[in-house]
């Protein structure tokens, strides 16, 4: 399968010309950066189509986020080098040591140890909240998701209750995640939601590890299976 | 003579106390009696959604369904007497409020709990409430009959125009959980 490499450039190179010396990197590919405002785009889309009690156009939009969210988890085990698990779910003691160091300059591209959970857990509540939504059933027993004819009534109307207790747990970890990047932008003076748009970010001193892209054909076979299970998912079972 | 009047006296505590008590009791039973009521509708309207979503329905289900709505339907004006109000809340705290988003029907899905949302507007517009009840009564009496003739098509459409009268109803008459 074809990948992109960035190789890190020769170090003295770099320093003997210092107009070089902030290079730009590809450190978010692009499925990564069109699942994350495709997922903005369709929590949005889901949320004021409930509130309109457009409920066709809610499914179509709860279908597509899972799509997404699949699709994303896939990413994280076969996608580019900063879309992986492997490189940004870390152990406590990582977490621990960025939030105490927090004033260090980090030369790693890619989620931080504490952002890198964060990334988990809302990939986790969307999973299930889309889940959730798919064994719904309305207070007449009228308007359900696709799954719902599997479950009875009063068990369909319960997880109802959670498909709405996710969604508030869901406002609050975004606003968390709202929160971060607002924090980096006027403490840290980072800005984080132009590389998450461009995929580029400048960096003085090269990143601590080799960044592969992947190819987007394989973006492409990944995104058409999970087309095909959500489908089947949805209309089949 | 005077230990006689206080006799008396609590006789009387006694009979209001146990007319007051009897009130609540009858009052959370009929609640208690509505609520079985419409979560059985509920289930039975599901029944048919879900026999009509499969492709391939099986129209003896249907009926069935069919008939317990329409028997329900027959119940609905006994279910609404005076005072059968839900009782006053008290102001709802935070754990009232973290709680709440644990159930579509603010604690009102677990079997054994009944939490009534019925509107003032059931006993104040008492003449509204009854066209209502009577639009479901006739809209249910049509899809037993057509659930009995058993044509898929004209049973898809009875039970869209059967549910509209439960979203409309409930719009004017339940109060809107969030």
């Amino acid at each position: 399968v074809h990948q992109l490499s960035q190789r890190l450039p020769g170090g003295d190179k770099l320093s003997d010309s210092p107009s070089d010396a902030r290079q730009s990197w590809v450190i978010w590919d692009l499925p990564v950066r069109l699942f994350h405002w495709l997922v903005v785009l369709l929590f949005i889309a889901s949320w004021v189509t409930h509130e309109l009690d457009l409920m066709s156009w809610h499914k179509l939009s709860g279908y597509s986020l899972l799509v997404c969210v699949l699709f994303r988890m896939v990413w994280g085990l076969i996608g580019s080098t900063t879309a992986r698990f492997s490189s940004f779910v870390r152990g406590p003691k990582a977490v621990a040591a960025y939030l105490t160091s927090a004033r260090a300059k980090h030369a790693r591209v890619g989620h931080n140890p504490l952002g890198g959970w964060s990334v988990v857990v809302m990939l986790a509540l969307l999973l299930l909240q889309c889940v959730l939504g798919l064994l719904t059933v309305d207070e007449f027993g009228v308007e359900a998701g696709p799954l719902a004819s599997h479950v009875t009534f009063e068990v369909g109307r319960q997880i109802a209750g959670w498909h709405k207790a996710v969604f508030n747990v869901l406002l609050v970890v975004i606003a968390m995640h709202i929160a971060a990047v607002i924090f980096y932008l006027l403490v840290r003076r980072q800005n984080l939601v132009g590389p998450m748009i461009s995929g580029r970010r400048r960096l003085s001193v090269p990143p601590d590890h080799e960044l592969i892209v992947q190819s987007q054909a394989r973006a492409a076979l990944v995104f058409g299976v999970v087309v095909l299970f959500v489908y089947f998912l949805v209309v089949a079972l | 003579m005077k230990r006689r009047w206080s006799g008396a006296g609590a006789l009387l505590c006694l009979f209001v106390f146990a007319a007051v008590a009897s009130a609540q009791v009858t009052s959370s039973a009929i609640i208690q009696t509505r609520i079985t009521g419409f979560r059985d509708i509920g289930a039975s309207f599901k029944n048919i959604r879900d026999e009509l979503n499969s492709g391939r329905p099986n129209v003896a289900h249907i009926r069935t369904a069919a008939v317990t709505i329409d028997g329900y339907a027959a119940h609905i004006p006994e279910w609404f007497p005076r005072g059968s109000q839900p009782p006053p809340r008290r102001a709802p705290s935070f754990f009232d409020m973290v709680m709440s988003w644990f159930s579509p029907d603010s604690r009102n899905t677990s079997v054994n709990l009944y939490e009534s949302h019925a509107k003032p507007e059931i006993w104040s517009d008492a003449a509204g409430f009854r066209r209502a009840t009577q639009n479901f009564q006739r809209e249910s009496a049509r899809m037993r009959q057509v659930a009995q003739a058993g044509d898929v098509t004209a049973i898809q459409a009875q039970y869209r125009r059967l549910a509209a009268t439960c979203t409309s109803c409930h719009s004017a008459y339940r109060e809107e959980i969030n």
